[in-house]
């Protein structure tokens, strides 16, 4: 294990995040201390001094493992709930705001003109796109969600 | 984002979460995560359960589903503190609401994964009986592995004090048949939630039967023993 694996391991003991989120941070630390230890090099330090150098300059690892987990976690949760709740909420806004609370489409055209469909549609449109790198599922399952909705009213004789 | 972070540590480090009640850390912090997070996630679900009715009834259950599970939890919360204490406990009560709000909190975020689910048979299917069962069956999984987090916490939290163990295991898991009942018949006092297609919106539906017939009587007509009017 190099010098460099021994300072991101101390590390990862800190972090109790999803798998993913933890290689994404302990890549972006290797680049900034990998590049942090060629420049200290350049300069004339051995190997050893220079890892030393580049660690100081992130802090003890231990608090830089508290301080990482403090940030990210609640993230990955983030995600998951966003991904179940937000397509769920924009099923339920266009199913009673687009659709008559029989479930017909009746009426459907005159929603249309109003202002208060547009504003909540734009915003169910636009929060995810915001964050779309994180939010991606939630994202498919609101289109899923949508589509589903106006077949169900367009095509009533498809439910079970 | 710190609320969601409590949630995590819960389904990710629970063992660790469990110690911190035990040794009284963070327990205001910890609460207030837990409260909010199974308030919002219990009125989302509420929502989806009633918006196979009409607007009204959506946003009726979802008032109506956090209130109760909050309510069942302050009815029951002092018996199992005080049988606790009685075998032998040192927990205080603010320990037993955390860990009781814990099995809420995990229970809640299952009810939350499971939305989608319900919204897709919403939206596919037309069947009132079929649509009260399948959300029946959602809570039962859910609340099955609240309890489960709930027993895991309460051994955890209980470990420091050997005496009386036993007796309380016994007692956590007598106040969980307790718990089933009185929430039981909290959801039937509180009913409707999903709300019959051939009845008009109510509040609160006039009172009489019980959960379990009302539950057999469905899975009889899904089976198609008879019609439940």
């Amino acid at each position: 294990m190099s010098d460099v694996d021994c300072v991101l391991a101390r590390i990862r003991t800190q972090l109790k995040l999803d798998s993913e989120t933890e290689q994404e941070i302990l890549a972006e630390i290797r680049s900034h201390l990998e590049e942090a230890v060629a420049q200290a090099q350049a300069e004339g330090l051995d190997e050893a001094q220079a890892l030393a150098r580049a660690s100081a300059r992130f802090g003890v690892e231990e608090e830089v493992g508290r301080d990482l987990q403090a940030t990210h976690a609640g993230w990955g949760t983030a995600d998951a709930v966003v991904a179940a709740a937000l397509p769920v909420l924009c099923a339920l806004i266009l199913r009673w705001l687009a659709f008559a609370p029989d479930g017909t489409a009746a009426g459907w055209l005159q929603v249309l003109s109003r202002p208060v469909f547009w504003i909540v549609a734009l915003a169910a449109l636009l929060l995810p796109l915001v964050r779309f790198g994180r939010w991606r599922y939630a994202l498919a399952g609101w289109a899923i969600f949508w589509a589903l909705t106006v077949i169900s009213v367009v095509s009533p004789a498809l439910r079970w | 984002m710190k609320d969601l972070a409590v949630i995590e540590t819960i389904l990710r480090n629970r063992t660790h979460f469990f110690v911190e009640i035990r040794d009284g850390l963070g327990l205001n912090e910890k609460m207030r995560a837990m409260l909010i997070s199974s308030l919002i996630f219990l009125a989302i679900y509420g929502a989806v359960m009633g918006s196979s009715a009409s607007l009204w009834q959506a946003l009726s259950s979802a008032a109506k589903l956090p209130i109760l599970f909050m309510a069942t939890l302050i009815i029951c919360s002092p018996t199992l503190y005080f049988f606790n204490v009685l075998f032998g406990s040192n927990q205080s009560l603010t320990q037993n609401v955390a860990l009781m709000l814990t099995a809420i909190t995990v229970t809640s975020v299952l009810l939350l994964s499971f939305a989608p689910i319900a919204v897709f048979f919403l939206l596919t299917t037309s069947g009132y009986q079929f649509y009260k069962l399948l959300n029946v069956a959602f809570f039962a999984i859910c609340a099955t592995v609240g309890v489960l987090f709930l027993s895991q916490g309460m051994r955890i939290v209980s470990a420091a004090g050997e005496e009386g163990a036993r007796a309380r295991r016994w007692v956590m898991w007598l106040w969980v048949i307790i718990y089933a009942f009185v929430g039981s018949q909290m959801a039937w006092t509180l009913r409707p939630f999903i709300g019959a297609p051939s009845m008009k919106f109510e509040l609160f539906r006039q009172l009489g039967g019980n959960f379990y017939t009302n539950i057999f009587a469905s899975i009889g007509e899904i089976l198609g023993f008879f019609v439940v009017r």
